[in-house]
């Protein structure tokens, strides 16, 4: 059935618009206790205050949004992309140095983080690319071709730096995997992330050992099973294997540095650090923990009234959804992120374009990187690293970020019928 | 559906379970979360109490409470400050100051360390007006104890902080709390304490308080302490104080008809307020320190004397009532006399060769009647290890040899021997009731505090029973609270008749007897003087010591109010310096005033304090 009708604001999926709004609302109700301050005399001075008002001007975004062509996006991607390369570039040059890190443009009081903005630009960038005729993600030249358009802005961000951004785009490899790239490749990504940390849990004599040892199982069960030795699957895995572990010590010791060994140590246990940087996730553990299954209720949170979690308001905002409501509202904050997930995905697979597909898988997999590591942070599952939780945190940059990302992607599928 | 696409649902699946779960396992599953919150946020504030005031037995008030005010600062927070503005507000000299910041920073930077202590009121108010020139600096009240009196710091007792013993043994305490440490204020404490009202605090990650946690829910007010009403006569006991002016030993006054202890008088002694205000800690080390006049001993509770004459009433009573002697019988005393072929108890009573009755007996103080009643009573038994655990039980009853469990925190028990002891010493069954001749008139192996005596004084004034000494007598205005252990009359099983016998003859010490220069003319009184013998060892040598002088005394006669018993350590004969003291605190009792100025004055200028230099010439040396 063919619709003579342009598609309008009104035609965005609206599932996706109320798991929007209802994210940010929890999110500027929960920036409001995390920050909440009896004295406090403004509106527009407190968090809360400045989250909503950011909030409504997303809003503005989306009605720009609406007025924008596709077609001119479309045409322009590999130029926002360069904008956004020169953009990090620039922040390295004129940024604001706070706290060591160089990721801010400052204009008065009011300052943006460039790497947030970037990821819809480097997206962008990937879905032009993945969308030249004749691109086949397969082919190794077009692969190298494509890994190096997200490792770009990596490394920039890497010279902020910024470990927690870089990470985020690296999640952008996702978007292959969609395209066509074998499983493989991740699988042996995962085998190298797994050795790496078992490495460092464990040492390298026991995993050498215990490695040698799997390998000898699967290739005698193999060769029960199928009378053949696959020498060279098995010499390739074997090696990568090795040199990961042998590399392991190298890179931990060397490359990592003090305070990034010690969140990894943090996490996997081998040290206790209530004081200094293991402070934050004790406290948070305990403002999650103490929550129990209902929560301690608004404003009654006193791990949160305590301000004994530094950054709860923008990196641990969790910590304060946790005390205050429980496992009922982590839960919900959950499932939330997990349903507007899926339905990105849903989405995404209607595209009749190719390259609001990869738009859209560009956008669920920046936006799952955040949750997934925000909230395993969080929960002392990984290691801390700085990034916001899409949509709760408090922070413009990334408010405005994330709303033109996905509305960006919900006009593309408003229009997915219409020739653009 | 595209199977990529699956891959990716999948994908974002396991990642919310494995959220889910770790979330449920932190909220629902560990319970220790909870605590830990509470531990970190939720801060106790205790409220301390003021402390009960005491009171004599006349509501006279003794002890109440002072504000003081310490100096304090947080090092961190103190800046560039005018010293010498600072030294003349607080009048404090400028090595003092550094010596207290240099502790100060020392301790903590980050908590309030204590600079100067216990600034009274007029000292501290210059510094409180300009107190904002000093950033770091603050003042904190508390309250010491004020004392109303110059006496009696032996039964006040004193507070001071607690140790870390205390600190384990009750959690009612924290660090820098106050606690009784001797006398009422230690017997008592539970009553002068109060109840601490505890404030729960929310309070940041920096320890501020936000708010009250949870509206005050859970706060409770402080309970001020109780007052207490204590059985001392605050007159009677400064008068025995001044009484005891260069003299060792104690004056013990009972109410007999009660128990209530009206006069305990250690001496040589010192102020209460000694213990309290600025100087206490140094005070109490110079106390300590002193073993040669050891004023932090309570004689009248712990001193262990052996009793001398006075001792003789009881083995009178108890021949009585064992019936080994009656009101006729009679023994020949000729100097003394011999028992056993080498051994003679000499006796001073002035018989020369005639018969001794009893109430004579007591009036002249005849060792002889008293030693030979005492092998009679043991006699009487086919061993004399029977015949000595009935006399020792006997004297069980009234309180000797054992604690009188008073409600002071200190005592002593004493010594009467029994069979064992004799068992032990000569062995079992080889020895004679004639060994043991000397605890027939108080000498020997017995050994009595002053109270145990004056209890033994009220026991015969009252015909035979008596009531636990004690210093309480109101808790809050009131009899009710009081332990019933106190009020409860103990029974001495010696029959009434008997002390009717012994009283007669120890008004006839005062009429005519040992004690007749001391008597007063229209109150009939009772009363036995003692001498004891004692020795000590100087140089490797044992020396003979002038005797402890003595008197046990009650009256009147008929109505007895006031039980007395006196030891003077080396003052002589009892009649000397123990019955005129014994005296005085009668009729300064019973009448309010002294008649006889004459005893008074004897008193007043009796000095032993030379004789007390031989006695530790070794502690002189060093000093």
């Amino acid at each position: 059935m063919k619709n003579s009708r342009k598609a309008g604001i009104f035609d965005y999926d609206w599932i996706s618009v109320l798991l929007f709004n209802l994210l940010v609302s929890i999110g500027i109700i929960s920036i409001y206790s995390a920050t909440y301050n009896e004295t406090q005399t403004h509106i527009l001075q407190s968090f809360y205050g400045k989250q909503a008002l950011w909030f409504a001007f997303s809003y503005v975004l989306i009605i720009f949004i609406s007025f924008l062509s596709l077609k001119s996006i479309k045409n322009n991607a590999s130029l926002f992309y360069l904008i956004g390369l020169i953009l990090l570039i620039l922040v390295l040059i004129v940024g604001a140095n706070i706290n060591g890190n160089k990721s801010w443009f400052r204009f008065g009081s009011f300052s943006i983080q460039p790497a947030e903005f970037v990821k819809l630009l480097t997206v962008l960038g990937l879905a032009k690319l993945l969308t030249e005729p004749e691109f086949k993600i397969t082919r190794y030249k077009n692969l190298l071709q494509a890994t190096a358009l997200i490792l770009a802005p990596v490394f920039l961000i890497l010279l902020q730096p910024d470990l927690g951004s870089a990470i985020i785009f690296l999640s952008l490899f996702l978007v292959f995997y969609r395209d066509g790239l074998s499983i493989v490749y991740y699988l042996l990504s995962f085998l190298i992330a797994t050795l790496f940390i078992t490495t460092i849990y464990f040492g390298q004599t026991k995993i050498l050992i215990s490695v040698m040892a799997i390998f000898i199982i699967v290739n005698l069960m193999t060769y029960v099973k199928f009378k053949k030795i696959y020498w060279l699957q098995t010499l390739f895995i074997l090696s990568l294997s090795i040199i990961t572990i042998l590399g392991t010590n190298f890179v931990f010791h060397n490359i990592l540095k003090p305070h990034q060994r010690n969140r990894i140590e943090i996490v996997l246990g081998k040290k206790k650090d209530d004081k200094g940087t293991g402070y934050n996730l004790k406290q948070a553990l305990i403002a999650i923990g103490s929550g129990g299954l209902h929560g301690k209720g608004l404003l009654k949170g006193s791990q949160t009234k305590g301000d004994y979690i530094p950054e709860q308001h923008t990196d641990w905002i969790l910590t304060v959804i946790g005390e205050q409501w429980g496992f009922f509202g982590t839960l919900t904050v959950v499932l939330l992120y997990t349903f507007l997930l899926i339905r990105l995905v849903f989405l995404a697979e209607r595209q009749k374009q190719k390259f609001s597909k990869i738009l859209g898988y560009g956008l669920i997999a920046i936006l799952f990187a955040h949750y997934a590591l925000n909230m395993l942070m969080v929960l002392g599952l990984f290691p801390t690293i700085g990034i916001p939780l899409p949509f709760l945190s408090y922070g413009g940059s990334s408010l405005w970020a994330f709303t033109l990302m996905l509305f960006i992607f919900l006009k593309f599928d408003a229009h997915r019928i219409e020739d653009w | 559906m595209n199977q990529k696409a699956l891959g990716i649902i999948i994908l974002i699946l396991i990642t919310s379970f494995i959220i889910t779960g770790r979330l449920f396992y932190l909220q629902i599953l560990d319970k220790k979360y909870k605590d830990l919150a509470l531990k970190n946020a939720v801060k106790k504030e205790y409220i301390i109490p003021e402390r009960g005031y005491i009171y004599d037995r006349h509501h006279k008030l003794l002890v109440s409470n002072l504000p003081v005010y310490d100096v304090m600062a947080i090092p961190k927070q103190i800046k560039a400050f005018d010293t010498i503005e600072f030294l003349k507000y607080t009048g404090i000299d400028k090595e003092t100051l550094i010596k207290a910041l240099k502790k100060a920073q020392k301790y903590s930077r980050n908590k309030a360390s204590l600079i100067i202590p216990k600034l009274y009121k007029n000292e501290v108010a210059l510094l409180q007006e300009k107190i904002y020139k000093f950033p770091g600096f603050f003042i904190q009240r508390r309250a010491i104890r004020q004392y109303h009196t110059q006496s009696a710091a032996n039964v006040l007792g004193f507070i001071r902080e607690v140790n870390e013993k205390e600190l384990k043994k009750d959690p009612f305490y924290m660090p820098g709390d106050l606690i009784g440490k001797a006398g009422v204020e230690k017997s008592y404490e539970k009553v002068l304490r109060g109840k601490k009202g505890v404030k729960y605090f929310l309070t940041d990650k920096f320890n501020r308080k936000i708010s009250s946690y949870q509206n005050g829910k859970y706060d409770t007010l402080a309970e001020v302490g109780k007052d207490l009403d204590i059985s001392i006569d605050i007159d009677l006991q400064s008068f025995g104080d001044s009484l005891m002016q260069g003299k060792r030993g104690a004056i013990i006054a009972i109410e007999p008809q009660s128990g209530e202890i009206l006069a305990l008088v250690t001496a040589p002694s010192f102020p209460p307020a000694f213990l309290s205000g600025r100087n206490s800690s140094k005070n109490f080390n110079k106390l300590f320190r002193d073993k040669v006049d050891n004023p932090l001993l309570d004689r009248g509770l712990q001193g262990e004397y052996p009793p001398g004459s006075p001792f003789k009433m009881l083995n009178g009573l108890i021949g009585l009532q064992e019936g080994v002697i009656q009101p006729g019988t009679a023994f020949v005393c000729n100097h003394g006399f011999n028992y056993g072929r080498h051994n003679h108890m000499f006796c001073h009573c002035g018989a020369n060769g005639r018969k001794v009755y009893l109430p004579w007996a007591i009036e002249k103080s005849c060792n002889t009647y008293f030693s030979k009643s005492y092998l009679n009573i043991l006699n009487n038994y086919p061993t004399p290890a029977e015949g000595l655990d009935v006399w020792h039980n006997y004297l069980a009853r009234f309180g000797l040899g054992q604690y009188l469990h008073t409600d002071l925190p200190v005592g002593s028990k004493g010594f009467i021997p029994d069979s064992k002891f004799y068992d032990r010493y000569y062995g079992k069954g080889r020895w004679a009731a004639s060994y043991t001749i000397s605890n027939g008139i108080g000498q020997g192996e017995v050994l009595t505090t002053p109270i145990q005596l004056a209890n033994v004084a009220a026991a015969i004034a009252n015909r035979g029973y008596y009531f636990t000494p004690h210093i309480i007598k109101k808790i809050d205005g009131s009899q009710k609270a009081i332990d019933t252990f106190y009020l409860k009359p103990k029974q001495t099983v010696i029959d009434q008749k008997y002390y009717e016998q012994i009283i007669q003859g120890m008004a006839a010490v005062y009429k005519n007897g040992t004690a007749k220069y001391s008597r007063l003319n229209d109150i009939e009184l009772c009363g036995k003087t003692g001498t004891s013998e004692n020795k000590t060892r100087i140089d490797g040598k044992i020396v003979k010591l002038p005797d402890h002088s003595i008197f046990m005394a009650f009256g009147p006669r008929n109505k007895p109010q006031i039980a007395v018993t006196v030891f003077v350590e080396n003052g002589g004969y009892g009649a000397t310096v123990a019955a005129p003291i014994a005296t005085l605190m009668i009729e300064k009792y019973l009448r309010g005033k002294i008649t006889r100025t004459d005893l008074l004055n004897r008193v007043l200028n009796t000095d032993l304090s030379e004789i007390y230099q031989i006695k530790a010439p070794k502690n002189n040396e060093k000093q």
